[in-house]
């Protein structure tokens, strides 16, 4: 009976060994980046869906989205409140 | 008591041992041996990651842990400045220096005492009779010519920037980009994917179309809540937004300069509510600024 059980696991042995070896069958998709990281997603099957955020739903004509002034937001960079300035504004206001 | 039943059980174990341990001896290597290459052959499976670049998988797998948990501080920025860029060029900004640098005095009040106070914030006024305000990512703060006009004294323009540096601080902006998941995989990894995305001009238009449809109602009346306190701290009246607020309610609902904040803000109703809720917890009602003449001398009229 010992020799009988050595003799299946032996054959078992062979037959997981011929397995790795397999080339991976043809139906047998290649992982791709894109696949790597739908599996990574957390929140892979609500990924579609915006719940939650009001309105996102909705279509937004007449909204210029590619519109830049630039120039108007470079002026408003350079007007800055120093730290010695701010000082004196809350205290002339009496803030905290 | 050792006992007769007792003596039988051990002879029996020792027969047990005697008759099955070689077996279970000779068969542990096989088993071993067995386990392994199931093992192998299982990881060999899990690898197989075609012509798969790590390089590019590891890069991208940071991404991946940033986007989930926002974006860096310089991309928040870059962002917002093309969204704020966007309204400067939709509405126009008021370049009136001594009233910006005013409103922006008020803002860095409050800022000061913000949970993120090291972003450079920005605070401007937009040119228009539309009653509003804005924050977009990183930091650029705009309230409307037509908001501005309707506030009474400098503790409701500080309780108004405060709601909108309490969405900047929280990031409610790229948290919505989160669940809009535009950032899924980060767009590095797009990139890395061998595709060309401009992913700021994508991203900045979204936050355009976000701004101009609203945050969701528990982002708004987490800002009010936040907002007053934030308001408070900084030394202002607690009331400021909560008046602003009532305000605009007592205004006529058809009134077209108030018609897309009403879209984009829940009822005033529920947000005075959220309001009186954090003043009476917090204990925030006595001894505040509302500093209306200095309010009145700053800005004077801002005629349209």
């Amino acid at each position: 009976m010992p020799r009988n059980k050595c003799v299946w696991l032996g054959l078992v042995l062979l037959a997981s060994l011929a397995h790795a070896d397999d080339p991976p069958p043809s139906q047998k998709k290649k992982l791709t980046l894109q696949d790597l990281l739908k599996a990574s997603s957390p929140t892979s099957s609500h990924s579609a869906t915006v719940a939650g955020v009001r309105g996102l739903d909705e279509t937004s004509a007449g909204i210029d989205t590619k519109a830049r002034n630039f120039g108007a937001i470079d002026r408003l960079d350079k007007n800055v409140v120093s730290p010695a300035e701010l000082r004196k504004f809350m205290e002339e206001g009496k803030l905290k | 008591m050792y006992s007769e039943w007792d003596g039988k059980r051990q002879k029996a174990k020792g027969r047990w041992q005697k008759d099955h341990l070689p077996s279970a001896i000779c068969h542990l290597p096989f088993a071993m041996i067995f386990a392994f290459c199931l093992l192998t052959c299982r990881m060999s499976s899990a690898l197989d990651l075609g012509d798969l670049d790590m390089q590019k998988v590891v890069s991208g797998g940071t991404k991946l842990a940033k986007a989930g948990g926002g974006m860096s501080d310089e991309e928040e920025i870059q962002i917002g400045r093309e969204v704020a860029a966007n309204l400067a060029a939709r509405y126009g900004l008021v370049e009136d220096g001594a009233k910006v640098h005013y409103v922006n005095l008020v803002g860095q009040a409050v800022v000061n005492h913000s949970e993120r106070k090291k972003l450079p914030y920005h605070f401007g006024i937009l040119h228009t009779a539309e009653i509003n305000a804005l924050a977009t990512p990183g930091g650029y703060i705009f309230i409307t010519q037509g908001l501005l006009e309707s506030l009474k004294d400098e503790s409701e323009l500080a309780g108004v920037l405060a709601h909108e540096v309490t969405h900047v601080a929280r990031q409610h902006i790229v948290k919505a980009i989160r669940q809009a998941n535009l950032l899924e995989g980060g767009q590095e990894l797009t990139s890395a994917a061998g595709k060309d995305v401009s992913s700021y001009a994508q991203l900045s238009d979204y936050s355009v179309n976000l701004l101009s449809k609203g945050l969701s109602r528990d982002d708004e009346l987490e800002a009010d809540k936040l907002g007053t306190i934030l308001a408070a701290k900084a030394g202002y009246d607690a009331s400021g937004l909560k008046r602003s607020i009532e305000a605009l309610a007592a205004k006529q609902k058809a009134d077209l300069f108030l018609a897309h904040f009403n879209k984009t803000h829940p009822p005033p109703k529920e947000r005075l509510k959220v309001i009186d809720k954090a003043i009476r917890s917090n204990h925030l009602g006595i001894g505040g600024q509302r500093l209306d003449k200095r309010f009145a001398q700053r800005l004077r009229i801002l005629a349209l």
